[in-house]
């Protein structure tokens, strides 16, 4: 072997052995993948900064007033860039006025002029600030020389005395031992003020002479003081007005200092204990003496600010051109279409929520309300927040379940039902809205209001649930929506993930790779772990998982056609009866509404009869009806059903409320088929079948189902009947379990499960054959009643049979399925 | 086909379900998420700037103790304690009971042990105090009287101080400590003559960190009388004893700035002294001014997208970024930078001037013209705006004017000058032009832009072996410049040296495979050497780039004829044509093909239509009257039949 094949070797047999698990596509688009991010990486290495978050805060003033005459005039500062803060975006509204902006020493200011109509100003910014600690040097010395331009904030003024005797009096007894070093003297003011002085709320001005004489100040008061100080001991200083951005709203603005210790404009808060740092909140807005707000009197101004923080992805907040150099984000793009921040998280995060989808339901078996929906749920929560979210989903999925119920008493049809409850849905949502202070930081935006026109469609699916008494299985499905919508939600505010899809868009490459391989794979899924347990110990044949089902079974062999075929009962039932195939004869169909009338009029009235939906499953939709009294009829539970309802019924039936596909339907009734007596007498409450898996043409594995009191007398195994396994050779019952669990005795009957032969076997065998051969599907499931007079009657053919037969046989199907091929 | 999974009887939980998915999806959760929380922190740290005392340093302090008596120490701690408490006053502390009824030479031993302390511990006020209690013999003979002048001038009281350093140097002439102390509060004082000369004195008997800090404070005064060579070579040799002194550095380069020296070696301690701090933000942007002043706005670019990511308040880097695209001609880039700032900026003239910019940018010259005629302009980045848009607007004596206000403007000096040089050249006043754009050079012999200019302006004066020879200066520094390998491409035609030519433009559309006027200037050269298919492949290449291009088309068409290919001829002046229909040669052109194959409609009527744009078009009318006597000729030959 040569040295470059020795060298080759080793990686193609890594790769025939990779390559057994993933499929090309998956390994062309990550490699393509990494190969995109690694050169992305490496041309751009200052990009990958952007991941890391930074926080952004929501700044928000809001002032209003009520001019008497035509010539109100309002100013304020408003925030502007500095080494430590920059303003994102700002927007101003303020209608019948007119914004100056003007810029001086002391910041940015705006002043708005109007008239009579004039009532409200609001200012909002997006702001970034960064917290920055001075470290002063222990050796620094006070200069004493400033040049000119410092010399103002050497100077005294009204507010801020520095020669009179009560403030030097007091500098002589906090003056530090060296009154020449800056540090010293500095930290000497601030102990003495922010230990000494009581920080009390007073409302107005508080000049440094006060201050001294009442020991107690607030914020300006202490500030005003500190600058005296300095001052007289020839360190400029000056006065700094801003707001402090705890989250929530308030009315009081906040007053610090700065002094100019060698080239630097050194912060200190001696109100809330900050020497040479400013923390991140704090958002300057002036410098010096000044006031905030200037207005015309006599207009009852009033104002508060408002403000909130998040971390957030700076690609998404930034459109640093240094990228648009090289390429821009793909939040840059978006944002020139006009979306908002949020929107374009959400867009970013899509096809990474719908892989933590996939791979909840694909890999781990979770199921939910719908297949997406529990990411638009979550969508909604990024914009209203994950509390308020999940409130408003519960609140609206309760609105729209009281509907059905209430609509179904009317007996109301499918579809207007559903339309009833979106708008209800809408009109309490414009309620909330006239409620909820227009202030408030829930966000709304096209996301969180289109869930609830899903949540109706969700609310229906909950409803038959109820309706169906099937509690365990709403509650795993509602479970698993809410793991599901919190992962997507966790997904969606992510920064990491938002800066990491902004900034790389080829790292969506990886993600469809992960959707195509995780499309591929056809495994057992974690949930199915549990379903199947007892299959794991042992050697009991591989099993067929839904995935494994799906992918490997069904969609290689069963073609569409086919599928739906077997679908169509009625188009099966007429083409089993070509092939000689026995089924329960039709009595009567019903397509149209117009047919409604000649329908009713066909049903018997005078023997049972069943009637059922034509493209219905898992016995949905329908409806025994043993009897008449009285002119209603009696169903097989014994309920007492009038003309009236059961055309309701028939109605919904053909709106497609029991439908597979949710399109309108066909609705037909054929005759009761009158069980045969060694069925009966195991279980004489509801009809037991047998249900024949047939593979390729050979019959893989058979099994009896017997309902219970417990399965509301349905043959469904999930609903609590019992599965019986019959051997293919002989037609006897060998094992029964009833949800997972091995049992002998029916317990209702008490009769032996086990040792019963069923009637007319090979003739069954036979029947199930001929099902194949009329409908050919490569894998499919036979379902046979055995009605007394008729014998073996097929009920239906299933393109897609459960997996539950593997539980009943204790076997695994994979292996004897795939071998039939 | 699926993936194979392996067909053993048994049910594995590993290999067979999702549990290693599982096992893996949580791997990357935990990984998402603890770098989650790990970029969270960072972004939570605060900034740390530490203010240094940097002039401070540069005095120096010279105090010695003296071993006292052990009970005498004691006695000095005590008096220590109690002016730390502050139970006493030191008035008080010198009048107690303790020090009084000591000796007097012990009491001097105190007393001076004391004020060291005191100086030690920066007690500046105290140790006044105790060292006025001396008399300036006194203090001589103890060896105080440096640290008396030391504590005066930490005081703040300068004059006394330098009376008192004064006093030290008398009896002790060679005392570094107090010379330079003496010679840094000149300085402050603004005495810088005084100063000068006392620092020379520094220097010559000092060493070390003292002699370091004498030249540097001597520099200072040097810069301070303007005298900026000796202001740079005394910080030089500063940093040669002291080299990681940032802010000497600093004040070095900003004294470079003034001077004559090379641009590589000014560069060079540019980048020594952003090296010393790489976050500092005004330095790049210092840096980038002096790129630009110094022709060179490729490096003025990269510095200033450094210093972009310095600060959040970056306007200033990113207008600077405009300037610099626009002397590069990159008005797309420029274009987003004003877009930014359009957007960010406040400061109201600030705006004004983006707006300006922007207007500039788009060539809207003649309507910034108008506006900036009526505005006072005085800031320089006006000044030069006024004199770039006279010079487009062609006001030559204007823009001058504007130059000349520039002239000794640190940041605009070499940009005026090369302005001015292009404003001579213009005027065809080539030797001023020169002469400027020699200067130029001599400010960096990098600035490849200058040296072509310079070959243009033989090029004029149809010198092109000289221009060549310039020209070759601005390839070594840009050997795959298009604009230069154009300009040496037509040169080489001008002198006939054709094969060289089109060996250098073959070369350049190779490399430059859009370049246009590549392309032309090839095809050109091709078309003088009378190889005409050639030039037909080349021309047809740019046709490629750009297919409306009439001049191309034309061309084209010329050389089909030439070759009597009529119908490809025709198909390029029809496709002419149609974007503009009014080209009366193309048509002409057209007419006489139609002519030469004897479509005689087809000929009248373009003939026609030329007339009709042009009706003295002396070819037109000398074709039609040609074809008017032909048609009279056969029409009288038939007649006679």
């Amino acid at each position: 072997m040569s040295f470059s094949q020795s060298i080759r070797q080793p990686f193609s047999i890594a790769l025939s052995r990779f390559s057994k698990y993933v499929s090309k596509i998956d390994l062309i688009l990550v490699v393509t993948g990494f190969l995109l991010l690694g050169l992305h990486i490496t041309l751009d290495p200052e990009r990958i900064k952007q991941l890391i978050p930074e926080t952004v805060y929501q700044y928000r003033l809001a002032m209003f007033f009520e001019p008497e005459a035509d010539d109100v005039m309002i100013s304020t500062f408003l925030p502007q860039g500095s080494d430590r803060q920059e303003v994102l975006d700002e927007e101003i509204t303020a209608q019948n006025m007119n914004l100056d902006f003007s810029e001086d020493i002391n910041g940015r200011s705006g002043e708005w002029s109007g008239g009579a109509d004039s009532k409200r100003i609001d200012y909002r910014a997006m702001v970034t600030t960064k917290s920055i600690q001075y470290e002063i040097s222990k050796n620094l010395t006070i200069p004493l020389q400033y040049s000119d331009d410092l010399q103002p904030y050497l100077q005294q003024t009204a507010d801020i005395p520095i020669d009179h005797p009560e403030i030097k009096q007091l500098w002589s007894e906090i003056k530090p031992a060296n009154s020449r070093n800056t540090l010293e003297v500095a930290t000497a003011i601030y102990q003495y003020i922010n230990q000494e002085i009581e920080t009390v709320p007073f409302k107005g001005l508080t000049d440094s002479l006060t201050t001294v004489r009442l020991k107690s100040a607030s914020c300006n008061g202490k500030s005003r003081l500190f600058v005296s100080l300095a001052r007289l001991n020839n360190i400029p200083a000056r006065l700094v007005g801003g707001v402090i951005m705890n989250p929530g709203r308030k009315k009081t603005s906040h007053q610090w200092l700065e002094l100019y210790i060698d080239t630097h404009w050194t912060p200190i808060d001696p109100t809330n204990g900050h020497f040479g740092l400013l923390p991140n909140n704090y958002l300057e807005l002036y410098r010096g003496d000044k006031v905030l707000f200037r207005h015309t009197s006599n207009i009852n101004f009033e104002y508060y600010f408002n403000a909130s923080n998040k971390r957030v992805a700076p690609s998404l907040y930034r459109h640093d051109l240094s990228n648009s150099e090289k390429l821009p984000s793909a939040a840059t793009h978006l944002q020139a279409f006009g979306l908002t921040v949020t929107t374009i998280s959400l867009f970013l995060l899509f096809p990474f929520c719908t892989l933590i989808i996939t791979f909840l339901r694909n890999v781990i078996g979770i199921k939910t309300f719908g297949i997406f929906m529990p990411m638009l749920i979550a969508a909604a929560c990024v914009f209203t927040g994950f509390f308020v979210g999940m409130v408003g989903f519960v609140l609206v999925l309760g609105i729209a379940y009281i509907g059905h119920e209430i609509l179904g008493r009317f007996h109301i049809l499918k579809v207007p039902r559903l339309a009833a409850i979106i708008t209800l849905n809408n009109v309490l949502f414009l309620a909330f809205i006239y409620i909820v202070d227009a202030d408030t930081s829930i966000e709304f935006g096209m996301l969180s209001l289109f869930p609830v026109v899903i949540l109706s469609f969700v609310a229906e699916r909950l409803h038959q649930m109820t309706e169906e008494s099937n509690w365990l299985e709403l509650f795993k499905v509602s479970l698993g929506t809410l793991v599901t919508i919190v992962f997507c939600y966790m997904a969606f505010v992510s920064v990491l993930l938002q800066g990491v899809f902004s900034l790389y868009p080829e790292t969506y490459l990886l993600v469809l790779a992960a959707l195509i391989y995780i499309g591929s794979w056809s495994g057992i899924r974690i949930s199915e772990i549990f379903r199947f347990k007892s299959l794991f110990s042992g050697v009991n044949g591989r099993i067929m998982g839904i995935n494994s089902r799906n992918r490997d079974i069904i969609y290689p062999h069963n073609s569409k056609q086919m599928l739906k075929l077997a679908s169509d009962k009625l188009d099966t039932k007429a083409l089993l009866h070509e092939y000689q195939v026995p089924v329960p004869a039709t009595l009567s169909v019903c397509r149209l509404y117009k047919e409604i009338d000649q329908f009713m009029a066909s049903l018997p009235l005078d023997r049972g009869f069943v009637l059922k939906p034509n493209n219905g499953s898992r016995g949905n939709g329908i409806l025994v009806v043993v009897g008449v009294r009285d002119g209603d009829y009696l169903s097989a539970s014994g309920d007492r059903i009038s003309l009236y309802k059961t055309r309701k019924h028939v109605e919904e039936i053909l709106s497609g409320a029991y439908s597979q596909s949710g399109s309108p339907d066909s609705a037909y009734i054929e005759e009761i088929i009158s069980q045969h007596r060694v069925l009966n007498d195991i279980a004489p409450y509801g009809l037991s079948d047998i249900r024949l898996i047939i593979s390729n043409g050979q019959l893989l594995s058979a099994m009896l189902r017997v309902p219970t009191l417990s399965s509301s007398g349905k043959a469904n195994l999930h609903q609590g009947a019992i599965g019986i396994a019959v051997g293919l050779d002989d037609g006897t019952t060998f094992r029964s379990v009833q949800k997972n669990k091995v049992i002998e005795i029916h317990p209702d009957s008490d009769k032996s499960l086990i040792g019963i032969s069923i009637p007319d076997w090979e003739q069954i065998k036979e029947i199930a054959m001929k099902c194949y051969r009329a409908v050919p599907l490569g894998y499919l499931g036979v379902d046979i009643c055995l009605d007394s007079k008729n014998g073996p009657v097929v009920l239906e053919i299933n393109g897609r049979p459960g997996l539950e037969i593997q539980n009943v046989h204790k076997t695994g199907l994979y292996n004897a399925a795939t071998d039939s091929y | 086909m699926p993936p194979q999974i392996p067909t053993e009887g048994k049910n594995k939980l590993l290999s067979h379900t999702g549990l290693p998915h599982l096992i893996v999806a949580c791997l990357i959760l935990l990984i998402v998420w603890i770098t989650e929380s790990v970029i969270s922190s960072i972004g939570n740290e605060a900034e740390i700037i530490t203010i240094k005392s940097e002039l401070n340093d540069d005095f120096e302090l010279d105090i010695q103790q003296i071993n006292l008596e052990t009970h005498l120490l004691e006695t000095v701690d005590d008096l220590l304690e109690k002016i730390a408490d502050r139970s006493h006053s030191i008035e008080q502390i010198m009048n107690l009971e303790v020090i009084q009824q000591l000796g007097i030479v012990e009491k001097q031993q105190v007393l001076a042990h004391l004020a060291r302390s005191l100086i030690e511990q920066k007690d500046y006020d105290n140790s006044v105090t105790v060292l006025n209690s001396f008399s300036i013999q006194d203090r001589t003979a103890l060896d105080l009287q440096f640290g008396y002048a030391f504590s005066l001038s930490a005081n703040g009281n300068v004059e006394d101080a330098q009376l008192a350093y004064l006093k030290v140097l008398e009896s002790k002439p060679n005392h570094q400590a107090a010379a330079l102390n003496l010679g840094l509060l000149q300085k402050k004082n603004g005495q810088c003559k005084e100063a000068i000369k006392l620092l020379t004195h520094v220097i010559e008997i000092s060493s070390g960190q003292k002699l370091a800090k004498a030249y540097a404070a001597r520099a200072g005064c040097y810069s301070e009388v303007k005298d900026h060579m000796n202001a740079v070579s005394d910080y030089r040799k500063s940093i040669e004893y002291r080299p990681t002194h940032e802010l000497t550095w600093r004040l070095f380069v900003r004294s470079l700035g003034y001077t004559q020296e090379p641009y590589d070696k000014k560069l060079a301690s540019f980048e020594k002294a952003i090296a010393l701090n790489k976050k500092h933000y005004r330095f790049h942007l210092q840096k980038a001014q002096f790129h630009l002043d110094h022709h060179d706005p490729t490096r003025a670019i990269e510095t200033l997208k450094e210093a972009k990511s310095l600060s959040r308040d970056n306007l200033e880097a990113r207008r600077l970024l405009a300037w610099a695209y626009l002397e590069v001609n990159k008005r797309h880039s420029a274009r987003k930078q004003l877009r930014y700032l359009e957007s960010r900026e406040l400061a109201k003239s600030k705006k004004q001037l983006i707006n300006y910019l922007s207007q500039y940018n788009n060539k809207e010259y003649l309507e910034l013209q108008t506006i900036l005629k009526k505005i006072k302009i005085k800031s320089p980045e006006l000044n030069y705006l006024a004199a770039l848009v006279n010079i487009k607007t062609r006001y030559y004596k204007r823009a001058l004017k504007h130059l000349n206000n520039l002239s000794d403007h640190p940041d605009y000096t070499g940009r005026a000058l090369v302005q001015k040089a292009k404003i001579y050249r213009l005027r065809k006043n080539y030797k001023t032009a020169l002469t400027l754009y020699q200067k130029a050079t001599f400010r960096n012999k990098s600035a490849s832009a200058v040296w072509y200019e310079i070959s243009r302006i033989w090029a004029k004066q149809e010198d092109y072996e000289k221009a060549l020879e310039i020209l070759q200066q601005a390839l070594e520094i840009k050997p795959t410049e298009r604009k230069f390998l154009l300009a040496k491409g037509n040169y080489l035609k001008q002198q006939n040296l054709l094969e060289g030519s089109i060996s250098v433009l073959e070369q350049l559309i190779t490399d430059h495979p859009r370049y246009i006027r590549g392309y032309r200037l090839l095809g050109d050269v091709y078309m003088s050497v009378g190889d005409v298919d050639s030039a037909i492949k080349v021309l047809e290449k740019l046709l490629e780039i750009k297919p409306t291009d009439e001049l191309t088309l034309y061309q084209l068409a010329t050389l089909y004829l030439d070759k009597e290919e009529h119908k490809t001829a025709q198909d390029l002046l029809k496709r002419l044509l149609a974007e503009r229909t009014d080209n009366i040669d193309a048509r002409y052109l057209l007419a006489s093909s139609y002519c030469e194959l004897g479509h005689t409609n087809a000929c009248e009527k373009e003939l026609d239509r030329v007339l009709r744009l042009n009706s003295t078009h002396s070819g037109a009318v000398n074709l039609k009257q040609k074809r008017l006597s032909i048609t009279l000729l056969n029409q009288n030959s038939s007649d006679g039949k």
